[in-house]
């Protein structure tokens, strides 16, 4: 008994060394850990896809249920707006002598898991490189910017929210053009930085993005002001994401031209 | 959300250890929570250490006759769940890696887990004709 109880310490004890020595190179960032993961990934979700569509069917199901008659509405609203949509297109193309081009493209994308323990930090899609998405896009919803593409393998990409501690991108306030740096807080709300105690900013302003540098472009709609505290050189502001991040589902990630 | 939780996965894992145990659910654990860091973490590695202490420490209560008592092999599931949870908080704190938690939610799911492991050992020893 004692034997067994030794012998099993040694292998107990030579299994955490090597656990912590894969996890130091994972720390370090050793490409190969990284490699292996898109691989087992690759394999992984197919599978997990195909073990939980009977239970995605019936979710789906059930939710249709529940929502038929708004769904019936909102349809009917939908096709109406898409023929006023449809008439300015052909407008645009007759004034433009049939040279219309749409200057940036969206590629549809659906959420397929989210970390349990960074639930407002990141997220993963469906699509990867072999849909044409590339490191840095801006990734969107219906009503704002989501995050941005930070690894992209063939199928999948890792998408860095805005809410993420990690998140830092230029943007500005809409209607006073007040600078700033919007950094996620690893919860719903972003803090809008570095605005000079002077600048005009309100409750309720739009916040938008800068479009500064070679990745996420200008004008995309972040956030509306939730408060202001002027407190020394800089203010402190909070930002209310327009997005609903704790029901992200169907999203957009945009080309770059 | 997946197939491979880690919820799914400790349990499994306990649950081995339990039936099976010796070296065989060491290993088991290791490779588990290999996987279960190349699914969920940024850090891969550290899912290893928890599981497979919590195997080999498994495997030695199932063994002595002082804790063969049922309450006692759940009390246990539940420290050791507690534990894990509290472990990779802490290093992440450490290793200042990026997470969010909410504690109620978390408590549910160790509930959760905790009923999962318990139908599986009935589940089991039906199987087996062996009380567990």
């Amino acid at each position: 008994m004692i034997g067994e109880i030794r012998k099993g310490w040694l292998w107990v004890s030579l299994l955490i060394f090597l656990s912590f020595l894969i996890s130091s190179l994972s720390l370090r960032g050793w490409w190969g850990i990284e490699r292996i993961r898109r691989d087992f990934l690759s394999f992984l979700i197919p599978v997990e896809g195909i073990i939980s569509f009977p239970l995605r069917t019936v979710s789906s199901a059930v939710e249709f249920l529940r929502s038929h008659s708004s769904l019936v509405k909102e349809n009917a609203e939908l096709r109406r707006k898409l023929s006023l949509v449809r008439h300015e297109l052909s407008l645009l193309k007759r004034e433009e002598g049939n040279k219309f081009v749409l200057r940036k493209g969206f590629i549809p994308c659906e959420v397929i898991f989210r970390f349990p323990d960074r639930w407002f930090s990141e997220i993963v899609v469906d699509k990867g490189k072999e849909a044409g998405i590339a490191v840095g896009m801006a990734v969107l919803g219906s009503k704002g910017l989501v995050g941005e593409v930070v690894e992209v393998s063939r199928k999948m990409a890792r998408v860095r929210l805005i809410t993420s501690g990690n998140s830092i991108i230029g943007a500005l306030v809409k209607r006073s053009r007040s600078f700033g740096v919007l950094k996620g807080m690893g919860g719903a709300y972003c803090k809008l930085l570095y605005i000079p105690e002077e600048e005009d900013v309100t409750i309720g302003d739009l916040v938008i993005t800068a479009g500064m540098g070679d990745t996420i472009p200008g004008g995309l709609r972040i956030g509306k002001v939730i408060s202001v505290k002027k407190e020394g050189e800089f203010m402190e502001v909070y930002v209310k994401p327009l997005e609903d991040f704790s029901k992200l589902r169907n999203l957009w990630i945009l080309k770059r031209r | 959300m997946g197939t491979l939780t880690p919820d799914l996965v400790l349990v499994v894992v306990f649950l081995f250890a339990y039936v099976r145990g010796g070296i065989s659910a060491v290993f088991l654990s290791f490779g588990a929570g290999l996987m279960l860091d190349l699914r969920w973490e940024p850090v891969v590695g550290l899912s290893s250490v928890y599981l497979t202490v919590a195997a080999y420490l498994i495997d030695l209560f199932h063994r002595s006759p002082r804790f063969r008592s049922r309450s006692l092999k759940y009390i246990g599931v539940f420290l050791f769940l507690m534990l894990f949870y509290l472990f990779k908080f802490s290093f992440y704190s450490l290793l200042n890696v990026e997470y969010d938690v909410s504690y109620p939610v978390l408590l549910g799911r160790i509930v959760i887990d905790m009923l999962l492991f318990g139908i599986g050992t009935i589940v089991i020893g039906r199987g087996k004709s062996v009380t567990i």
